[in-house]
């Protein structure tokens, strides 16, 4: 702790945007490769149709949407740690915030990406957005999904803003130490930082404005996607449950990929070790246990309510997930949701690397198959028993989900080479102030 | 709807006339152009349907048919209402005459063919060679043509008598047996009249009669008649058989007998009716003599049928004349056919039916000739055998030698439409004129004249000739086989007793579709030969295989290349593009077997390798397989990539819709071996089979969603599965006694008033003061048009249609989903993607399977459903860009052009009747020609579904508004209405008090909508099914 001053800061954070070295350039070639698999596909799927993916007939949404869903919820945890734990001074959130709210970006980026996918004319996706045209065609309010395509967009929009805001001290550092072009680069986003207390001070009023605006976001977007499938008729998805628990799920799986992401840049980056404690990580671990009795607190009742209402069709949903021909996906989700955090109860654990990184997988995991029991199981077993089906994947489906992987890490990559992916003067805000012979 | 011709329809149909007249004098082979008929005749408006009145010859019936043809091109079959055959209705086979005249599998040109090689030649080259070899045959000439009645039938004989040659009429059902019983045991050589209509209680020993048994569509008429609930009474219809089809489902009681076993039922119901019947002492003690070897005793250790049973069965046939039994169909045909008519036949006459419920007189001309006899000329080898439309290599069985003694004939000719099997083996091929491309007739009984008229132009790229044409040409260039057939009609018209010229008379008959008469039913009495022939005595060993016709495959196959028929599910096991084998639940157990299981199926005659479908309905010492199937004829392949991997791409840039050899399912015939009853008939229940499991699973696909787990699962609690509807009160029923309040409704039934009773307050979510969500809406609306200063939209103001649907009529037959795939283009996916859910049909007909807990019976049910069109849909408010909405009548309309593909209406939907376009789809040529140019072809990319066939409605309101009036009930009736033989469907304005819907939604007792509790307000109102006592078969 000692040994950390503002210069190591400065040197060990700003390390990290030095050229690339052999390792990152391979894995990014496998991100790249990843990503044009989805690409491919994607192109596919617009030339063909949607038969690549297992949507079939009663099953209307599949991976797709589960997609949109677990990305949607992963862009949760950035803009939680970042406004929310700002606006409550915790502190274990420096260290982390950074990275963090760039993952947020880059989730909502590709999440936003999958309604498009989704839908059989992707050329037409801007007709869902409102704008004046000579056919007078409008669109209807009434739909969740216009609710969403506004909910993303502002979400987007929210936190890319938020997201440069805070980059805006770092930024000036990075153009400090740079040269030539590299630093008129910098010195554009930068937008005149001098750090000067004139100008800390009006940063530090917008910073706190902005935290106020994105945590209302927090709680509003995944409430809007969940009532993409709380508005609706059938069951599994009609019920007002949802929103609580939609949020409460985004949040723990945010907060697992945050843990999924800072180990490995921790690992990676000599020098972050330091700066990203383990004190840090074992605070979004206790938030993976809140948010996970939440999760867990929200099945439970969806199972009484299913047995308490006695509606037939709610009971045969919830007897169909555990026991129906798609129980994996339910065993799947019990177990990564329900079981595996159960060990980070013990400090031992929630203070072990490797156990925390295996158990944010499994928590990732588990989201997903939440998401896909929530979209596909509902949709396999509602009111006809005639019309009941299965739901098989297809290649297509897999491969464009590979790419939202791809996408999403190239994005990452090129982000921890371009900014600086921890919070320099917030770090150095945490610190002693340097004595001035020191340096 | 009110019958007979109206103005309007006469303007139609007289512009048809002109305008056939106009299309068959056309050019053989006229050029295509993108606006066909290029020149119109005077009186043709663009977009208009004009119909035309023509006879089907699909099968055997010969049912009236009028074809709604668009731009000169057929596009649609319809039934003919003016004759008393069909009534307007037609049958899904009928439907399916589309997928004939634009089959892909119809031959081009005239060809010859020598090894595997084939070489086109000109209609005189070819027409030259079969003069010459006929003249050299020296007599030595047979025959086998489609069976047909009437002038063309008549020509024919003409002509190949006049070279001394034999005429055979094929047809595979058997008929000829019916001729013979009646020959037997009344003198009366004929097929009479069942008038099922007038019977109270009907037995069927084992006859299809809804499906492929003689005229179906007649027969589901006269069925629905006789059973259909009305003023407190319905009549009562029990199936004897050892199988149970689509027709045995509909039964209020099955009797399940042995197999091949059905005749000594009935001689034991006779013999236990015969003391009571009203008949010469004479007569009486000779029927005693004959039906004392058939004591209930006997007959039950035989039959397997238990006494009580029996003499229940003729406790309730006992009607004084108000029974009557039927007895056919393929299952209970074996070798001694004659002998279960004679038996069916003496059962009528002893319960005194002759003369009331049998009518003689009527002479059906509906049986083909004898297979024996057709069979024995092929093999003595003829110079010249002449095949036209009868498929006999593939409908007859491989081990009758049907393939090697058309090889061993000196020269074979085809004459089929389309290349089959059987045209396959000939030396020359002179494909003829599709029937509705060609001139004819048809006198299926005595008294009705059918015409038969060619619709439109030859379908553009075929060379054909009319048969008609092509067999006065071979006589020598006697003229036009129209004329030959004007002057044939003089002599109806004077059979008719007519008046007035010939020209009106024809063009009168032209525009009705024929002259209708009525026959004189006549009684009959004993014969003196009745008691000569007897039912086998039957020893059950091993498993009969019973191959089983249906409404969407017979036994002639005819259907087994068209996509639409193997495509739609078959009604009774749900499963599409497949044979399947029906085993008994109890024999499935015996033999190791589960549903869905491989099995080899083996005869001493082959092998067959086919899914396990476990099925209560067959008799434990049968199994039961599909007819029709398993063609090897080129057509659509609408095939994919089942067991490729998912990970690794397969990328289809090309159509992956091609013209080539494909089977669907397998050929049964292959597995049966050759026997005929006296009769001549092709005997069908005489093969033992061994069943043996592969250990592989079969790939059965079904577009039944019932979980796999349920029907696997719980195959032993429930026999089959549960393929119940789980209490969801899809089907609904009520019981005679319940409407008349003399018990309570469904006691024992599946209802789902029964279940959660306390708790159904929490679903009733309605409206305070119950009016519909729209009603509410038009009210908001209102207010802000007011502001706006825009006209306003009114909701309901002069239509709101709505649908009638009564299950106690419908079958499940299955001719409302063809019609509907007719009507509005819908394509077909093929097995896989039918296997991955990617089904088009917009209307279905589900099946389920109950339990009757009372009983302890499996009981079926069918339903049909499609888009309800709710008032307060889950549909429209989820879609985001307005591309379904609520339009002012009624109808949830798809605008497909605004569809963005979200998919959360079919999600929304909670009847799941939305149909997502997965790919767009293809129309493999020349299927693209039979598309109806009123509803748009969709692409990939937009959900489509039922909208209450908009575009006859809009087509009905332009004519009226043309007219200057409303459209009036009846004017039109969407596809699946107009071709239901039951009439279960009702459709119309609602707003219009007068309208045939308004009336039965206002009086009936039996009405209920689905998933009511839903509120979505769906405007298809269901009826209950009525069974006796709360039991049904």
């Amino acid at each position: 702790m000692s040994n950390i001053t503002y210069a190591s800061i400065n040197d060990d954070i700003l390390k990290s945007l030095e050229p690339p070295g052999k390792a990152w350039l391979a894995s990014f070639l496998v991100i790249i490769t990843a990503l044009g698999m989805g690409i491919f596909a994607f192109a596919y799927q617009i030339r063909h149709g949607l038969e690549g993916s297992g949507i079939n007939n009663p099953i209307g949404w599949g991976v797709y949407i589960t997609n949109f869903v677990f990305w949607v919820g992963i862009a949760h945890a950035g803009t939680l740690i970042s406004a929310v734990l700002y606006l409550v001074r915790a502190p274990f959130r420096t260290s982390i915030y950074r990275a963090s709210e760039a993952m947020t970006v880059f989730s909502v980026m590709t999440a936003g990406l999958f309604p498009l996918i989704h839908i059989g004319r992707v050329w037409n996706f801007y007709w869902l957005i409102p704008y004046p045209n000579q056919r007078l065609l409008w669109v209807n309010f009434k739909s969740p999904l216009l609710w969403d395509v506004f909910a993303v967009n502002t979400y987007m929009s929210v936190s890319i803003a938020f997201f440069l805001l805070g980059l805006i001290p770092d930024f000036a550092s990075v153009r400090d130490d740079s040269k030539g072009l590299k630093r008129l680069i910098y010195a554009l986003p930068s937008l005149g930082f001098r750090g000067t207390n004139h100008q800390w001070l009006h940063y530090m009023r917008a910073y706190l404005l902005f935290a106020a605006i994105c945590t209302p976001l927090v709680f509003s977007v995944h409430s809007i996607v969940s009532w993409d499938f709380a508005m609706g008729s059938i069951p599994g998805w009609h019920t007002t449950i949802f929103p609580p628990y939609f949020v409460a799920g985004a949040i723990f799986s945010g907060c697992a990929m945050v843990l999924t992401i800072m180990i490995p840049m921790r690992f990676i980056f000599r020098g972050f070790d330091e700066i990203i404690k383990i004190k840090d990580l074992e605070g979004m671990a206790k938030m993976i246990i809140f948010t996970g009795i939440v999760v867990s607190y929200a099945y439970a009742s969806e199972f009484f309510i299913a047995y308490y209402s006695g509606a037939k069709y709610e009971k045969a949903l919830f007897w169909y997930r555990p026991f129906g021909e798609l129980k994996l996906f339910f065993w799947g989700m019990i177990f990564c949701n329900v079981i595996s955090p159960i060990p980070l109860w013990s400090k031992k654990i929630r203070t072990n690397i490797p156990a925390l990184f295996v158990i944010s997988i499994l928590v990732n995991i588990g989201m997903w198959l939440e998401r896909f029991n929530i979209v596909v199981t509902s949709l396999a077993h509602d009111f006809d028993p005639y019309a009941w089906a299965n739901y098989k994947f297809q290649w297509v489906e897999i491969y464009i989900t590979i790419g939202s992987f791809g996408w999403f890490l190239m994005w990452f990559f090129l982000f921890v080479k371009i900014m600086p992916s921890l919070a320099v003067a917030e770090l150095k805000e945490a610190l002693n102030p340097p004595l001035r012979s020191a340096k | 709807m009110n019958k007979g011709i109206k103005r309007r329809d006469f303007f139609k149909l007289a512009a048809a006339g002109g305008a056939a007249a106009a299309v068959a004098g056309c050019e053989p082979n006229p050029v295509e152009t993108i606006i066909p008929m290029l020149v119109p005749p005077d009186d043709y408006v663009p977009g208009v349907t004009i119909q035309f009145a023509t006879t089907c010859n699909e099968c055997s019936a010969q049912c009236g048919m009028v074809i709604r043809t668009r731009e000169a091109r057929a596009i649609k079959a319809e039934g003919n209402l003016k004759n008393p055959l069909n009534e307007g209705r037609l049958c899904a086979i009928g439907q399916g005459s589309m997928q004939g005249l634009y089959s892909p599998a119809r031959a081009k040109g005239p060809m010859t063919q020598q090894g595997g090689s084939q070489s086109a030649l000109s209609w005189s080259e070819g027409v030259k060679l079969l003069r010459e070899k006929l003249q050299s045959a020296g007599g030595s000439v047979v025959y086998v043509g489609q069976k047909r009645s009437g002038t063309l039938e008549k020509l024919k004989r003409e002509f190949i008598q006049s070279v001394g040659g034999k005429v055979f009429a094929y047809d595979p059902n058997p008929g000829q047996s019916i001729i013979a019983g009646n020959r037997l045991v009344f003198g009366k050589a004929e097929i009479p009249h069942y008038a099922i209509e007038d019977a109270k209680v009907l037995v069927s020993f084992g006859s299809d009669f809804m499906e492929t048994w003689l005229s179906p569509v007649a027969f589901t008429r006269g069925y629905t008649k006789m059973h259909a609930f009305k003023g407190g009474e319905k009549g009562k219809y029990i199936h004897v058989s050892s199988h149970m089809s689509l027709t045995g489902t509909n039964a209020d009681q099955w009797i399940d007998t042995n197999p091949g076993t059905e005749a000594q039922v009935a001689l034991a119901v006779a013999g236990l009716l015969l003391g009571g019947a009203s008949m010469g002492s004479g007569d009486k003690d000779r029927l005693r003599d004959y039906l004392a070897a058939y004591s209930v005793d006997r007959v039950s250790a035989q039959t397997g049928v238990p006494v009580e049973k029996i003499q229940a069965l003729a406790k309730a046939f006992k009607q004084n004349g108000a029974s009557l039994a039927i007895a056919g169909g393929t299952t209970a045909c074996g070798s001694d056919a004659t002998a279960l008519q004679v038996a069916v036949s003496l059962l009528n006459l002893v319960a005194g039916n002759v003369g009331k419920t049998v009518q003689f007189g009527a002479n059906y001309d509906v049986a083909g000739d004898s297979v024996a006899e057709i069979l024995k000329a092929i093999q003595a080898g003829p110079k010249v055998l002449i095949l036209e439309n009868a498929n006999l290599a593939y409908s007859l069985p491989k081990s009758s030698g049907i393939v090697e003694a058309i090889k061993k004939a000196g020269f074979v000719v085809s004459l089929s439409t389309e290349h089959d099997e059987t045209s396959a083996l000939a030396a020359l091929h002179l494909p003829v004129s599709h029937y509705l491309e060609s001139w004819g007739d048809a006198t299926p009984r005595q008294g009705l004249y059918s015409l038969q008229q060619p619709v439109m132009a030859k379908v553009p790229g075929y060379d054909t000739q009319g048969l008609g044409d092509l067999l006065l040409t071979l006589q020598g260039n006697k003229g036009e086989f129209r004329t030959y057939l004007m002057k044939a009609w003089e002599g109806v018209k004077s059979k008719t007793g007519s008046t007035g010229s010939f020209e009106g008379f024809w063009k009168q008959a032209l525009q009705a579709g024929g002259v209708f008469t009525a026959f004189k039913a006549q009684g009959a009495g004993l014969s003196s030969q009745a008691t000569s022939v007897k039912p086998k005595e039957k020893k059950i060993t091993g498993l009969t295989l019973l191959p089983a016709a249906s409404s969407l495959h017979n036994a002639s196959g005819s259907t087994g290349n068209r996509a639409w028929f193997l495509e739609v599910a078959h009604p009774v096991t749900q499963l599409v593009w497949d044979s399947w084998v029906e085993i008994h639940p109890d024999t499935a157990a015996k033999l190791g077997l589960k549903q869905s299981d491989e099995v080899e199926v083996t005869t001493e005659h082959g092998t067959q390798t086919v899914g396990v479908w476990i099925w209560y309905g067959v008799n434990r010492n049968a199994i039961s397989m599909p007819l029709g199937r398993g063609r090897s004829v080129a057509f659509p392949t609408y095939v994919v990539t089942k067991d490729k991997s998912i990970l690794l791409p397969h990328v289809e840039m090309q159509s992956s819709i091609q013209i080539k050899g494909m089977q669907v399912g397998e050929k049964v015939t292959d597995l049966m071996a050759y026997a005929n009853d006296q009769s001549g008939d092709l005997a069908y229940n005489e093969t033992s089979v061994q069943l043996k499991a592969t250990g592989k699973r079969a790939w059965m696909v079904s577009p039944e969603g019932q979980a796999l787990d349920d029907i696997e699962g719980l195959a032993d609690a429930v026999p089959g599965g549960d393929r119940s509807q789980k209490d969801r009160g899809f089907v609904r029923m009520t019981s005679v006694k319940a409407i008349r309040g003399e018990e309570e409704e469904g006691a024992s039934l599946a209802h789902p008033h029964k279940e959660h009773h306390l708790r159904e307050r929490q679903y009733i979510t309605d409206l305070p003061s119950n009016t519909d969500f729209y009603e509410e809406r038009v009210k908001d609306v209102a207010k802000s048009v007011d502001w706006s200063g825009r006209d306003k939209p009114v909701y309901y103001e002069k239509y709101k249609w709505e649908m009638g649907i009564d299950l106690d009529r419908c079958t499940g037959c299955s001719a409302c989903v063809v019609a509907c795939n007719a009507e509005n283009n819908i394509p077909s996916v093929g097995k896989e993607r039918m296997w991955s859910g990617r089904e088009m049909n917009w209307i279905r007909i589900e099946r389920y399977i109950e339990h009757n807990h009372e009983t302890g019976e499996q009981e079926t049910y069918y339903t049909p459903e499609m888009c309800q069109q709710c008032g307060n849909a889950g549909c429209e408010p989820v879609c985001p860009v307005y591309a379904t909405y609520h339009n002012d009548e009624g109808i949830n309309a798809m605008i497909y052009n605004r569809c963005v593909g979200t998919r959360y209406c079919l999600n929304n939907c909670i009847y799941k009747q939305r149909r997502f376009n997965w790919r767009t789809f293809e129309f493999p040529a020349p299927l693209h020609l039979q598309l109806n140019p009123g509803v748009t072809v969709r692409t990939r990319g937009v959900m489509e579904k039922c909208n209450f066939c908009i575009a006859r409605i809009r087509e009905a309101k332009d004519l009226a508004k043309d007219a200057g009036n409303e459209v009036f009930d009846g004017a039109f009736e969407t596809a699946c209405q107009q071709t239901c033989p039951a009439e279960a469907i009702v459709f119309g304005n609602m707003k219009d008090p007068n309208s045939a819907v308004y009336k039965l939604k206002t009086s009936t007792q039996r009405g209920y909508k689905q998933l009511e509790e839903m509120n979505f307000k769906p405007a298809i109102t269901y009826l209950k099914k009525v069974t006796h006592d709360n039991r049904k078969a």
